[in-house]
């Protein structure tokens, strides 16, 4: 079985697994897999957001797990991307309000109709986290490259590991070049010597992405974004494909032209 | 049957075998189960007052050779003859007295406890003997031994080793860290300081560290 339902999660909050879960989403079901992206942080609702459908929510998961209504009639059919999916979370309940076994049901009872699907763990090692990871064939750890991250990613790497999930695949959010450059932030190789995972994906700091959100617009579907371009290579490898990772050195950058210009190095 | 292993000096693993165990097809056999943890280390198999015969030593050098992944370093004995016979079929041989070995603290009896992965943050491995890990030991996790421990990554965690003991070691092929606990003492080392090949000794009350690379 090739595995098509990955958990993204993180450990530390805040480092970009909603807006990484919505982008590579959106980059497949453009691609005419068909997707579905699950937000399981319940409570604090973000995924909409990300994929701009904040304002069609009808049902949530928990809507599902009580009866209310089938896992199918809860999801919300994306209008700009053909065969995108989204399974809201509850803004009213907690984390207890989806267990395990509920999340894998959903899961099993969608799984033949789909290509994809990517469950948006919350923040922490706590319960949420672990029903998001429960019905996951793959987990994709995201972090950003500072230590606290670092090590948070090390953690549910090795919980993923206890509960019997394969090793996680690793996702380097927030790489600034010029800052790695100057010695002011820690290098992909940094996180590489601790994490020891298999990389899948470095999406570069993109000081649009919350233009994006406010447009409702995820990155990928942006021609000119950098963190876009990267994210839709991450959807490319999970399809197998063998794509080369950018160079994000800031050669390239407009600081470094500007720079050139003025006789810096 | 099974055969005793353990830490060998050059960062690898040696079997032991002794005349109770000494039957070329059951090593062989326990090398093949064991291969997991031997890929990619450094094998030393240790004749302990046993005289093994030339085929012997043939059929075991072929069976490793059809083995790529286990770097075979040679032999060891107590005993003068089988250092011969090694030797004449080309395979290096130390004499070593393991009766002196065993009776040093250091070298502790108890089988090592291999642990094949790397210990990630928030986890803990302890054992009452030696620990063996085939992989690394991240920031925030913790490997608690009452023999040495020997890292075939790099440390970057918490090891505590020799816990009761007056005599131990720590090997790792990198370190970084702010702490090592060996026999109840404790080495505090700076934010920056960086090892590559590095040994650290409990002896005589005394700490001693060794490293080909010290930055
Ligand atoms: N590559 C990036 N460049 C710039 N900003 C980013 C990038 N990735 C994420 N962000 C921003 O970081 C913030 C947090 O992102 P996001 O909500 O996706 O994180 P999260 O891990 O889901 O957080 P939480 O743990 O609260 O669920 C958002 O404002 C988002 O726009
Ligand atoms: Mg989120």
């Amino acid at each position: 079985m090739k595995d098509k339902v990955f958990c993204v999660t993180s450990g530390k909050g805040g480092v970009g697994k909603s807006t990484i879960t919505g982008n590579i989403a959106t980059a497949l079901a453009m691609q005419g897999y068909k997707v579905v992206a699950i937000d399981a942080d319940i409570g604090l609702r973000n995924l909409d957001l990300v994929l701009g459908l904040e304002n069609r929510i009808v049902y949530d998961i928990v809507h599902v797990i009580e009866g209310t209504c089938p896992p199918e009639k809860a999801l919300v059919k994306d209008k700009k991307t053909k065969n995108l999916f989204l399974l809201p979370a509850a803004q009213t309940k907690d984390k207890s309000a989806v267990k395990p076994e509920n999340m894998i049901a959903i899961v099993e009872s969608l799984r033949e109709k789909f290509d994809f699907m990517f469950i948006d763990s919350p923040a922490g090692i706590e319960d949420g986290f672990k029903t998001a990871v429960a019905a996951a064939d793959g987990v994709l750890v995201v972090t950003n490259p500072e230590m606290a991250s670092i090590r948070d990613a090390d953690r549910v790497t090795g919980l993923c590991e206890a509960m019997g999930k394969p090793e996680p695949k690793l996702i380097v959010n927030r790489l600034d070049p010029v800052k790695v450059k100057r010695g002011d932030m820690l290098d992909v190789d940094d996180v590489m010597q601790i994490l020891g995972l298999e990389l899948i994906g470095i999406v570069p700091e993109d000081k649009s992405m919350v233009a994006y959100i406010n447009r409702g617009q995820p990155a990928v579907l942006e021609k000119d974004s950098l963190a876009g371009k990267a994210l839709r290579n991450i959807a490319d490898r999970l399809l197998g494909k063998d794509v080369p990772f950018m160079k994000l050195d800031s050669e390239n950058g407009f600081l470094s032209k500007f720079k050139k210009l003025f006789g810096g190095s | 049957m099974d055969y005793k292993i353990r830490g060998t000096n050059i960062l690898g693993i040696e079997i032991i075998v002794t005349p109770q165990n000494f039957d070329i097809e059951k090593l062989k056999m326990f090398i093949k189960e064991k291969s997991a943890i031997m890929r990619k280390t450094r094998l030393v198999i240790t004749f302990d007052d046993v005289i093994p015969q030339e085929k012997d030593i043939q059929e075991l050098a072929s069976f490793i050779k059809e083995r790529p992944d286990i770097l075979f370093c040679g032999f060891k004995t107590s005993r003068k003859e089988t250092r011969e016979i090694s030797l004449q079929m080309g395979f290096p041989c130390d004499i070593s007295n393991l009766e002196l070995e065993k009776t040093t603290e250091r070298a502790s009896n108890e089988e090592i406890k291999f642990i094949k992965k790397t210990v990630r943050s928030g986890e803990k491995v302890s054992s009452s003997g030696d620990i063996a890990i085939l992989g690394d030991i991240n920031p925030g996790a913790e490997v608690e031994a009452g023999g040495n421990i020997y890292i075939f990554g790099s440390l970057r965690g918490l090891a505590k080793a020799g816990i009761g003991k007056r005599e131990c070691e720590v090997r790792a092929l990198f370190v970084q860290t702010p702490r090592i606990e060996i026999c109840g003492q404790e080495k505090i080392f700076e934010r920056e300081e960086r090892f590559h090949n590095f040994r650290l000794i409990f002896k005589n009350g005394k700490i001693r560290i060794n490293s080909t690379e010290r930055t």
